[in-house]
């Protein structure tokens, strides 16, 4: 009998499990439909001058971007070492122990969902105004609610824009986003180029938690690389490759873009453009040079990407809620399939109805969906991933510090670059806080600016208390908790996770 | 076109033939679970099987480890084992690698055994297989005796253990039991962990392996 060598070579079970696998570039595109680049560039930056009137957003772009890429190192060198590696309560579960495990689940319910409703609103509004554009005048809450059933449709049935259709959305949309770009760059305010909004010195003053925060909104959904590491080719080398790959462009992307922007309007007017014009200011600002075709593919486009994102953050919501039903850390309802389609279907019909909740909550009270529900609960989603992944690179630290004496490849500079990262997210958390009231555009002393991160505060203790209450009472569900699928074996393994602190 | 043997009552059958009668629609033999979790949960079955003859074991680090290299009775199992004597991986591996085969293996197996007849139908692009079941009560069996049991509190034999945890392993056993009962769910639970630990260990790598098929990308 011959035993076969762990490579895949040789091994014809592991050479057709590969061949079902994904690619470096497959994992790009996926991981970028949840980036949504043209509604970051078209939408988010626009309303984010006009809320906070902050002008540094297109150097926040980079500076969050190589957090980010310090993040990546540490993140990456985990996700290939622990198995069952999935989202990020897994690694905080193994680095950080159990309750903060259960903490962090909680907190990420809370930003995958305000970051999905938020889109909801945004795909609501933005199609109103492209259809009122068009002579067909629908209220924004319908075409809300109407995305809402698509995206509920596509969940529970599991159709997922595959890869062909999202690389192609996504080429295209790069492509409009930089013509819209060229055309403004060329024809900048005044007849001069200028790099105001790309200063590092915009970065230093006591808007840049401001900045970095709504920065940090646009690239929530690259964390999405390492959540497949289990379905890649090469997860050792996939996953770093695509993590630092979708960073790099949508870095490029986003900066250039944004400054494109302040430099067509100058960057003393970029504020009160974005104000009077919203999301069309991108649009408007290039629809001179560029012809009106180009103008409307790129509408229809920033309406595709709106919806891309939607179902993304949509499936993200639902797996989280998953795999907590499966675990048992949640009702065990949340962890039922649709048998047809192996959709997560509790998780999907739960995020569903929070997304009617809320755009019905929006409709009923009359709030503004652009700037109250887009611009709010993305900024309150971007947050929340900000504060996940510091906690995340706090655990990437404890637990390769623990892991110093064995396999020691990679061990240090996962610490270092983990300890820099946890440093650097640590601090534009903080200074978010800070700054919470000009990032929602309010004044300084409205309650909301509190409440609304407080929120993340209320779900980490909620998270806390919760397992304690596992800890005492369903001991069983809190040994697994973290282990990912492993949990359904749970009952068998009475010996704790070795890599697991108490 | 073939024409099912007359069979009379079948009772013992294998789990893997139990499962898959419980997976297709007794009207009109058509697949109720999706494809790739469908072959996960037979691959465990088949996997079961090996287990249940004594040829296969599940150590605590879920390597498929074969015990005795006699040639199994069936086919299919044969073909199984040919597999695991050829390489060494751990069940988390061996799962995925066989649900891509084993659907179409165990379908054949109850075709051979006239217990189904395989039907083709085309339509403008699509084309759809179904297995109607060559016997109503034959096929109806698997699920009534299991409801049965439950509902009296009777003890489950291992083969009913297995099958009862696969159903749980894809979700599938509210609709098999046709119970809201939550007390019909909780006796087979608690049935099922009564299982020997090889069974209860390949049970558990099943239903991991088809959370991770619902968690997937792709």
């Amino acid at each position: 009998m011959s035993r076969s060598a762990p490579a895949s070579q040789g091994s014809v079970v592991l050479q057709t499990l590969a061949a079902g696998k994904l690619g470096v570039w497959p994992l790009v595109f996926t991981v970028l439909a949840a980036a949504a680049p043209l509604t970051v560039v078209g939408s988010g930056a626009t309303t984010g001058w006009a809320v906070t009137a902050v002008t540094g957003i297109p150097v926040a772009y980079i500076a969050v971007a190589i957090a980010l890429g310090l993040f990546a190192v540490g993140f990456v060198a985990m996700a290939r070492r622990i198995s069952h590696a999935g989202a990020f309560y897994t690694y905080v579960t193994r680095g950080l122990g159990r309750p903060f495990g259960v903490a962090t689940a909680f907190m990420a319910v809370l930003a995958y969902n305000a970051m999905q409703i938020g889109l909801v609103g945004g795909f609501g509004y933005i199609t109103a105004g492209f259809l009122d554009g068009h002579g067909i005048t629908v209220p924004w809450w319908l075409i809300a609610g109407a995305g809402v059933v698509l995206v509920a449709v596509f969940g529970v049935s599991r159709i997922d824009l595959n890869g062909k259709v999202l690389a192609t959305l996504l080429i295209a949309e790069t492509v409009v986003a930089l013509v819209l770009a060229i055309a403004q760059v060329t024809h900048p305010a005044g007849g001069t180029l200028t790099y105001t909004t790309l200063q590092p010195a915009g970065l230093l003053g006591d808007e840049a938690g401001t900045a970095l925060a709504i920065a940090i909104t646009g690239f929530v959904g690259i964390e999405g690389t390492a959540v497949f590491a289990e379905e890649t080719k090469d997860p050792s080398r996939t996953v770093a490759r695509a993590t630092f790959i979708a960073l790099a462009m949508i870095c490029g992307l986003y900066a250039f873009c944004t400054w494109a922007i302040s430099v067509a309007t100058g960057p003393d007017q970029v504020v009160a453009r974005a104000t009077a014009e919203g999301p069309e200011l991108t649009f408007n600002l290039a629809a001179p040079y560029v012809g009106a075709f180009i103008v409307t593919i790129g509408r229809l486009l920033l309406i595709t990407s709106l919806f891309a994102a939607m179902l993304s953050f949509h499936n993200t919501a639902a797996r989280y809620f998953y795999s907590l039903g499966r675990e048992g850390i949640l009702a065990r309802w949340l962890g039922t399939t649709a048998p047809k389609s192996k959709a997560p279907r509790g998780g999907s019909l739960t995020q569903t109805g929070l997304a009617v909740i809320a755009v019905g909550c929006y409709a009923w009270f009359g709030w503004d969906p652009l700037t109250q529900m887009f611009f709010w609960l993305t900024v309150l989603g971007g947050f929340g991933v900000l504060l996940l992944m510091a906690l995340t690179s706090t655990a990437v630290v404890a637990y390769f510090a623990r892991l110093r004496t064995g396999d020691a490849s990679g061990v240090t500079s996962s610490i270092l670059t983990g300890v820099l990262a946890a440093v650097a997210l640590g601090w534009i958390s903080v200074q978010t806080v800070f700054d919470f009231n000009r990032l929602l555009g309010l004044a300084p002393d409205d309650p909301v600016a509190r409440i609304l991160p407080a929120l993340y505060l209320a779900a980490a203790v909620a998270g806390l208390l919760w397992a304690g209450y596992l800890a005492a009472r369903r001991p069983h569900v809190y040994r697994v908790i973290g282990d990912g699928a492993a949990a359904a074996i749970a009952p068998l393994t009475a010996v704790p996770h070795p890599a697991v602190p108490r | 076109m073939l024409v099912p043997r007359a069979r009379g009552v079948v009772r013992n059958a294998p789990p893997a033939d139990d499962l898959f009668r419980l997976i297709h629609s007794e009207r009109d033999g058509q697949l109720l679970l999706h494809p790739d979790v469908a072959g996960l949960v037979l691959a465990g079955a088949l996997l079961g099987e090996l287990v249940l003859t004594g040829h296969l074991t599940i150590t605590a680090a879920y390597e498929a480890r074969v015990v005795s290299r006699m040639p199994p009775n069936d086919a299919v199992c044969h073909s199984v084992l040919d597999h695991l004597m050829r390489e060494t991986h751990p069940v988390t591996i061996w799962l995925p690698f066989l649900a891509h085969s084993v659907y179409g293996q165990v379908a054949d197996r109850m075709v051979r055994g006239g217990h189904v007849v395989r039907r083709e139908t085309r339509r403008l692009l699509t084309r759809r297989v179904t297995y109607r079941p060559a016997d109503m009560s034959n096929a109806a069996w698997p699920w009534a005796r299991l409801l049965n049991r439950l509902n009296r509190g009777d003890e489950l034999a291992t083969s009913d253990q297995l099958l009862g945890g696969l159903l749980q392993a894809c979700d599938w056993h509210r609709t098999v039991l046709q119970s809201r009962d939550i007390n019909v769910t909780e006796t087979l639970r608690y049935e099922a962990d009564k299982a020997p630990d090889a069974i209860r260990l390949l049970v558990g790598l099943t239903e991991a392996a088809v959370r991770n098929a619902v968690n997937t990308a792709t």
